[in-house]
């Protein structure tokens, strides 16, 4: 059964205060863009847990999952990446 | 085409657009009503990320840039006695309101754009120097850009009406992305 459309947590490697209150400054290994970051809402983590919430696009066949950010990623001019699929954790 | 402040009202009345905490008083014969004739001002939170100076530059190649700009600026909350911006010094602030343009069909989507007020353009002070527009399935505070092109320092408050937030119908329904806001007339946090 496809998960795209659902929503799931990220694993993210580094997870630290952001420049604003309401932000997290976090990095995510992605499939093929390397390690990317971004300032994710706080209503979107789970700080304790360095996880981020996601939606899934598309459920690729060993190439990763692709996934919407719920921000824009600095080194990237996409929200969309493709993450390694065991970074995933569902709701 | 730019939405009048009625059309700003109703468009909050029927949930095409969310301004929290809702503008008031909405009518122009109270003199702290944040609307004019075609926005509704947006007021500054309290706390300001100001950069520090330091031997290092930005190599927007690199990664990490989020964790590098945050560990390079230093959150600043603004006391009664107000924060002074220094001729020349650039600062992030945020708004006080959280926007929220829901993705809905048959043409009823809104954008926006954060502009200045003439009032603080005067002094020199911009709110934001590039990236004016909100798009379709926004969701949150704004991030100011702040700078002081004045030549004295200018006093910034918590709650000072900062900026104005200018509403326009968008032509045709935007193919929304899964994660965008869509439909809901309730944003989060606020239930």
């Amino acid at each position: 059964m496809s998960a795209a459309g659902t929503n799931a947590w990220l694993k993210c490697s580094t997870f630290e205060p952001g420049m604003l209150p309401g932000e997290y400054a976090v990095e995510i290994v992605t499939v093929s863009n390397g390690t990317i970051s971004l300032f994710a809402p706080a209503d979107k983590v789970r700080p304790e847990q360095h996880l981020m919430r996601v939606q899934r696009l598309h459920d690729g066949n060993g190439s990763g999952v692709l996934v919407r950010l719920p921000a824009q990623p600095f080194e990237i001019s996409s929200q969309n990446v493709r993450v390694p699929g065991n970074n995933l954790v569902n709701e | 085409m730019i939405l009048s402040n009625i059309e700003i009202q109703r468009a909050i009345d029927e949930g095409r657009l969310i301004i929290f905490p809702d503008p008031q008083p909405r009518s122009s014969e109270f003199p702290d009503c944040p609307y004019n004739s075609t926005a509704v001002d947006l007021h500054l939170g309290n706390v300001l990320a100001v950069p520090q100076s330091g031997p290092y530059t930005f190599d927007l190649r690199g990664t990490g840039i989020a964790k590098f700009l945050s560990q390079t600026s230093k959150q600043v909350t603004i006391g009664e006695e107000g924060y002074a911006l220094k001729k020349g010094q650039f600062t992030l602030g945020g708004t006080v309101e959280r926007i929220t343009l829901p993705i809905l069909p048959d043409g009823k989507s809104l954008a926006a754009r954060i502009e200045g007020k003439s009032s603080l353009a005067r002094c020199g002070l911009l709110v934001h120097f590039t990236a004016p527009t909100v798009h379709a399935g926004f969701d949150g505070t704004l991030t100011l850009e702040m700078i002081n092109l004045g030549v004295v320092d200018i006093s910034l408050f918590p709650g000072m009406p900062i900026a104005q937030l200018i509403l326009e119908a968008v032509v045709g329904d935007p193919q929304a992305n899964p994660s965008q806001f869509q439909g809901q007339i309730t944003p989060p946090g606020t239930t």
